[in-house]
């Protein structure tokens, strides 16, 4: 009887304690109390998640590594593919560039008609400046047609094939093109060579040029038809000693990355080498 | 008859030559690919037929080329001949026998390409230039190029003619 009366008084403490402390707590009295309660806790609990994330990342991690390296390679092979693609486009949009352009000259000069080429080859020898380009006799080519680009000159067609044929550049050791100087408005001869350098000789003494006039084809002598930019000139040697100056050219086509040229095929050369004297 | 396997050699040879050999140039040379197989092929086999080779190279560079058919037809030629005549004087060392060869002949086209532009345009550049320009260059790539081509030429020569050590 009486163990009972002690179990029953020690319970109506605690609760009683346990309602004093919910009492007091609702009241706001144990404010300090459990605030450094709770910051005791945060920490705990803080402390122990930390150590937990690092203990299960020590197990999960190696199956990750595994995924991600699988994500990782399916993710290289599809930049490795992407990038590809985009050399691809990069490529199909400079020749839609150069395309462009060709198209553009030939609105801009309606007068001629004009086949657009693929350069295929060079020509094998160091010495000589030659291109092969995809277009024959079968597509109305001939040999004389001058060949350009969007630029200027390029050459003419020196050899045919049925479905092929090969341009003699300006720049090629045998190539004569008639030209005019733009500024000084006279006529002279600019002359290739096998180091494919182009250079205007014969130029006499009074006539003024310098560097940057520009050059374009007179249509003398009937191999080119007149008023293609050729160049630009690039220096003049002129002695008081000699006959005359010797002026080197810069070309306005970039030979090295001719991709696409340009064959005008109602052009018809004349031959006017049986009306010059043999010497 | 094995060695009818250089005929499509050499036509692979001339298109690589005029497409893709052609576009590495140093200033204005470049290798000479035709010449660099003509030469390994001289060196590696004892066929007969290998002036006969050369002419034929000599000829399919023709095709391409402006150059007068008699300068590669007979470059060549010479090229075969001073090949086999090095190899015969320093068979104990084939890769300097490859070298040499390959410069002496590289010369001598070059000489031949020179004196048939000369005869046949108003050639006024300076020689040396040339020389700097475009010979000095060529050279350089053909014995850069020589190495691997004669590897090849000499892995195919020993498929065709499987019985024969020259070196």
């Amino acid at each position: 009887m009486k163990t009972k009366n002690i179990e029953l008084i020690q319970t109506v403490i605690v609760i009683s304690f346990v309602i004093g402390l919910l009492v007091l707590a609702l009241s706001g009295s144990l404010g300090i109390y459990s605030n450094s309660l709770n910051s005791s806790f945060v920490a705990a609990q803080s402390f122990i998640y930390t150590r937990f994330v690092v203990f299960q990342e020590f197990f999960t991690i190696p199956r990750d590594v595994i995924t991600l390296r699988q994500r990782n390679t399916q993710l290289e092979s599809e930049v490795s593919k992407l990038q590809g693609q985009v050399v691809s486009l990069q490529k199909s949009v400079q020749e839609g560039e150069v395309l462009a352009a060709l198209v553009n000259f030939s609105r801009k000069n309606p007068e001629n008609s004009y086949s657009a080429a693929t350069v295929i080859g060079r020509d094998p020898s160091p010495f000589l400046r030659y291109l092969i380009i995809d277009k024959g006799s079968n597509d109305g080519i001939v040999k004389g047609m001058p060949v350009i680009t969007d630029q200027g000159l390029v050459g003419r067609i020196d050899a045919v094939i049925s479905s092929a044929s090969r341009v003699q550049l300006i720049t090629d050791t045998n190539a004569v093109v008639n030209i005019r100087l733009e500024k000084a408005e006279k006529d002279a001869v600019m002359l290739g060579s096998p180091s494919g350098d182009l250079s205007i000789d014969l130029l006499s003494q009074e006539v003024i040029v310098q560097p940057g006039d520009v050059l374009l084809t007179s249509g003398i002598s009937g191999g080119y038809p007149a008023d293609i930019i050729v160049g630009q000139v690039l220096s003049v040697k002129k002695k008081d000693s000699d006959l005359f100056q010797l002026a080197t050219v810069q070309p306005i086509v970039d030979f090295t990355r001719l991709k696409l040229v340009m064959v005008i095929t109602d052009f018809k050369s004349i031959n006017i080498d049986p009306l010059i004297p043999a010497q | 008859m094995r060695s009818l396997i250089f005929i499509p050699i050499l036509i692979i040879g001339v298109i690589l030559q005029s497409t893709i050999i052609s576009q590495f140039s140093i200033l204005s040379g470049f290798a000479d690919l035709l010449l660099l197989i003509v030469v390994s092929w001289s060196i590696n086999t004892d066929d007969k037929l290998a002036v006969v080779w050369a002419i034929l190279a000599g000829s399919l560079v023709s095709i391409f080329s402006a150059m007068t058919p008699l300068v590669p037809i007979l470059g060549y030629v010479i090229a075969v001949s001073i090949t086999k005549s090095v190899v015969n004087r320093t068979w104990q060392v084939p890769i300097i026998a490859v070298i040499f060869s390959t410069i002496i002949s590289t010369l001598v086209i070059h000489i031949l390409s020179i004196g048939a532009i000369w005869i046949n345009s108003n050639f006024s550049s300076n020689i040396v230039e040339l020389i700097q320009i475009i010979t000095v260059p060529s050279l350089f790539l053909n014995i850069l190029l020589i190495l691997p081509v004669n590897s090849l030429i000499k892995d195919i020569s020993h498929w065709v003619f499987p019985e024969t050590e020259i070196e």
